[in-house]
Order: C-alpha cells, then structure tokens, then sequence
C-alpha cells in the first residue's frame, strides 16, 4: 500500500524517474504476447503446410476429391473423411438445435431464476465430460441400442429409402451424429439462454398486451429478436462438432468409404488423424494426414469467417442490438 | 373466434410443455452418465487405484497413479506457459492496443479457439516431438497451453473492460501512470467485479457478440478445469487397456493433444 501510494503521488521523486519507463515497459511486454498469439496462430498454419508439402504436390486438389485411401499403394484422397465429417456434424445440428433452442427457451422464458440457474450449470458440466467418456457410453450403450432396437423399428417403417438401408452395425454416421448431438447440447443451449434472457423486458410485456399468448410472444417476438446469438450458439456448436474426435472415433465404425445409408460406418477427418497418426508409414501417408488436419483447419476458418460475417451483418443492420 | 382463441391455446400448452420436455432431456443427459459411472466404476475405486502402476492385462489390481500423475503434469506445464501469455495478451487488447492490430489478434484468438485439439496435436507432433526425438509430458503441456492461450487473453480482455470507465480516470487523475493503473486499480476490480456482479453485466447484455461469447467462455472454464488430457486417451491408444477401467478414470481427458503429444 505504501508503495503504491507513493507512486501515485504528485511529487514522489522515485515515481517520477519511473513512471515513463515503466509504461513503456508494460506496452512492450503485453505487446509481445499479444504478437505470440499472432504469430503462433500462423505458425500453426505454417507447419501443417510444411508437413503435408509431399502430399500437397503428389496428389493436388485432387486430394479433396477422390475417394480412394490406401496407404499400401501410397494413395490418398479426403473425399470419404470430409463426407463423414460433415454428415454427422449436420446430423448432429439438425437433432441439436431444436431440442436445444426449446431447452433454452424453458430456461429463460418458464423457469424460475434459481431453477434455471441450477440446471444450466448442470447443463454447462455436460460440457465439460470428456469426450472419451462419451465415446464409452456410446460403445455400451447407444450401439447396442442402435444395433437391436432403434435400427430393425426404423428400417421397418422406412427402410425402402437408400438412408436407411443396408445392415445395422450399431456403429456409423447416425450413432455418432447422436452423441455429437449430446455433447453440443450445452453450447447451444447455455448462450441460446443467454441470448434470450438479454432481451428487454419490454418486448415481452408489449407482446402480451397485445393479445399475444405466451408462446407467441415468446416465439414471434423474443426469439426473432435474439436470433443473433442463438445463430452464434449454432455456429459455435457446430465448429464443435466438426472438430470433434474421440467420441467419434470410438462410434463411426472407421471405413473410409461413403455411404448413403445412415447406419453405415463411415469416418471423419478428426477420427482418421487420430487413428492412424502415430501407425503411419511413410512419408506420403504421414503428410496425407497432415493435410487433413489442414482442411480441418480450414473448415474451422470458414466456419469462423462465416460467423463473424453474420455478425458484423445484423449488427450492422441494428436487429440484436436495443 | 372462440374456436381460433382455444386454437392458440393448445398450441401455447403443447410448445410451452414441449421446451420443458427438452430442457428435461437434456440435464438428464448428465445424470444418466454421472449414473453409468457410478455404477460401473465406483466398485473398483480404492487407494490402489491412485497410488498403484497399472498392472499388465490379465493381472488382477493395479492402479493409474502413472495417468493420474501425468495428468497434473500436463495441466501444470499448460497452465505455467499459457495462463501468463493470454493474461498479458488479455490486457494488451483491452488496454493498450490500437483499433485494426486489436482486431486482428481478436480474430486470431478466436480462430485458435476454434481450431480442432487434433490439429493442435499435429502442431505439437511437427514442432516439438520430432525434434526432441520422443513424446514427452512437455510436449502435451505446450499443447494444451496453445488451446489455453486464446481462451484466458479473451476473458481477461472482457473482464477488464467491464471495469467502470470513472475508476481508470479516478487512477489516472491521481497521478499514477497507466500500468500503475493497470496493475493496483484495473485488474483488482475486475476480479473482485466479477465474482459480486456476474448477474449483471449492463454492457454486455446489449452486444449480441458478448453475449454469445460469456457463456462459451463459462463452459471452456469448467472443460479446462476438469479436463486432464491424458489418463484415458492414452492408455487406450497405446496399450488397449481394458474399457471398463478407462471408464473409471472418469476424471480422465479429452485426449487429442495428449495422444499425439504425451504418450509416453
């Protein structure tokens, strides 16, 4: 206390030899670091082009579009692993967002405060469940269930159309794009909420004075009105989703090859580095896989790009804020 | 009119009922898997389990003390390289930088966020398991730091701008230069701010971004503190050990970085 005091008084002569100085010192040191972060996020992208160099000049875009990957003959392509990435993450998304908007809607519209507090963070603790925790459960539980319930009821009723044929392994794209679902639950409900509850009080109560019942005030008024942060839940679940690995790894059944049927098993960009990363042999095979991470980055740029875009859009246009 | 008005009513009963089903669904989720650990795992959880190596496969007793050490390792490293560099970062951003330079290290920060733990591990595989010839704690630590940095120089760039304009200028009127202001003013009242206010945050509940940041940041929280990134991912890849035992290790991690980095 006495230090500081000193510092901060006019005419402490020790202050004043080290005031200039020691803001300088402060700009330089917290400039660094935030240069590190910089630069660290291009070494990131330097590196994986370095490595996957071999790959890159073989094989070219067709890279991304051939199906074929085969490490006896020094033959890749990404075709399948892209595919099954994002297949489940869409899957994934499609189960997520309405089970996890109506969730939110709950949350921040009928619950009571200390309700709603309680079970978002029980909500919020979903997320921090490792992912090969989830990828266990899946293997005892869901593929069992996927194998002898869930798969022969589907393909019952619906099993004339090509995503539902072929056998049921209990692993594949539905399976893992159901516990993916499972595990973006909590992005998009916790920022859903957030969202929601941050609009004004106002809009509800001139909703309901007009006549409007709760849900359409809540349907036709709050929720168009925090769509902004409810698309950024999405798009943060579902960069979630694509980068996802072990859980998937455990439940995707591991073929590189694309199927049309949903019970098939497939494979994804993330599950296939973490697979055969460590086994690899030779040099094409090794920068093949590196290149893949590459495109996973890339997709995660993308994704990134594309939010912020949306972003700067509607704010642009004055819709989320008040 | 009266048929229309009970129209709109079932519907107002069936959505309303419908959300409370979903929120119900979805913190079931937790339970059922807290429940299917529990009642797995909790037999087999005794001293031995912490304090013993893993036995061979088919030996009966044996322990993860290896994982379980590992783990601290890993978040230790991590926490030593990246909590200081995104906390400098942190208030680079919130206090010192210049607009477009700002916007540029947001955006990365926010890219590195968002960038897969496998293509981390890759990065860490290429620039620092190579060279050093073997896997090593070291190497997952400097992995994990790189997914620590972007997320701790976010939260502290929010925290610090949600400290009252008047308290900086009341620092600065006194005489004290800006880092004095920093240091003894800005970044005490952001922490004490935050754990007395965090239901209120005016500021942020009018921007649409923030709103979508706080809570992501809330949930990358609890994963960092909970994760350790290797007690079951490696063991799993590397000697197959039986599920059933990496199931117990329900504390045990997300595993991408530690899988390509740590295994040891």
């Amino acid at each position: 206390m006495a230090t500081s005091s000193a510092a901060i008084g006019p005419a402490g002569k020790s202050a004043s030899r080290r005031q200039p100085f020691g803001d300088e010192v402060a700009y330089a040191v917290t400039w660094f670091f935030a240069t590190l972060i910089l630069g660290l996020t291009l070494w990131v992208v330097f590196e994986l082009w370095t490595h996957s160099s071999e790959s890159i000049s073989k094989f070219g875009f067709h890279f991304l579009t051939t199906k074929l990957w085969n490490p006896v003959t020094d033959e890749f392509g990404a075709l399948p692993f892209i595919y099954g990435t994002v297949l489940t993450s869409v899957l994934a998304l499609l189960i997520s967002v309405p089970v996890g908007v109506g969730a939110a809607i709950y949350l921040s519209e009928l619950a009571p405060t200390k309700l709603s507090n309680a079970l978002t963070f029980l909500v919020e603790l979903l997320a921090a469940v490792p992912s090969v925790i989830y990828g266990l459960m899946a293997i005892f539980t869901l593929v069992p269930l996927m194998r002898d319930y869930i798969g022969p009821a589907v393909q019952a009723v619906a099993g004339k159309l090509p995503f539902f044929a072929g056998h049921v392994y209990g692993v594949g794209y539905l399976t893992a794009a159901l516990i993916l679902a499972i595990m973006i639950f909590p992005y998009i409900i916790s920022v859903s909420r957030e969202a929601l509850m941050s609009v004004p009080r106002d809009q509800r109560e001139a909703a309901l004075a007009l006549g409007a019942t709760k849900w359409e005030s809540t349907w036709q008024v709050v929720v168009p009105y925090a769509r902004l942060g409810i698309l950024g839940s999405v798009f943060l679940a579902l960069a979630r989703a694509i980068g996802e690995t072990m859980a998937v790894t455990l439940v995707i059944g591991n073929d590189p090859a694309i199927h049309a049927s949903l019970f098939a098993p497939g494979y994804t960009i993330a599950a296939v580095i973490a697979n055969e990363f460590t086994e690899a042999t030779g040099k094409v095979y090794l920068s093949s896989l590196i290149e893949l991470g590459l495109v996973l980055f890339a997709l995660t740029m993308i994704l990134n790009a594309a939010a912020q875009l949306l972003i700067v859009l509607t704010t642009g246009k004055g819709t989320a804020r008040g | 009119m009266t048929g229309r008005n009970k129209y709109r009513n079932a519907v107002n009963n069936v959505m309303l009922t419908l959300s409370g089903i979903c929120a119900a669904v979805t913190v079931s989720m937790l339970f059922v898997i807290l429940a299917y650990l529990v009642y797995n795992g909790f037999s087999s959880l005794n001293l031995d389990f912490f304090t013993q190596l893993p036995k061979p496969t088919g030996q009966v007793g044996g322990g993860m003390a290896n994982a379980i050490l590992g783990s601290a390792q890993v978040v230790l490293i991590a926490s030593c390289f990246g909590l200081p560099i995104g906390f400098f970062a942190g208030i680079y951003l919130a206090e010192f930088g210049g607009k477009k330079f700002c916007m540029l290290v947001r955006y990365m920060a926010d890219l590195l966020n968002g960038v897969p733990s496998i293509v981390i591990g890759i990065f860490a595989w290429t620039v620092l398991v190579v060279p050093m010839h073997h896997f090593s704690a070291l190497a997952g630590g400097m992995a994990l730091s790189l997914m620590l940095i972007p997320i701790t120089a976010r939260s502290t760039e929010q925290f610090l701008l949600e400290v009252p304009r008047s308290m900086r200028e009341g620092a600065l009127a006194l005489g004290a230069t800006k880092w004095k202001t920093i240091a003894t003013v800005i970044v005490p009242a952001a922490r004490h701010h935050d754990r007395h206010d965090s239901g209120r945050r005016p500021h942020l509940r009018r921007d649409g971004a923030a709103a979508v940041y706080r809570p992501q940041q809330r949930i990358l929280e609890h994963r960092i503190f909970l994760a350790d990134r290797n007690a079951a991912g490696d063991d799993f890849h590397s000697r197959r050990c039986s599920l059933r035992r990496l199931a117990q290790a329900g504390l045990g991690g997300g595993t991408c970085p530690a899988d390509d980095g740590a295994r040891r």
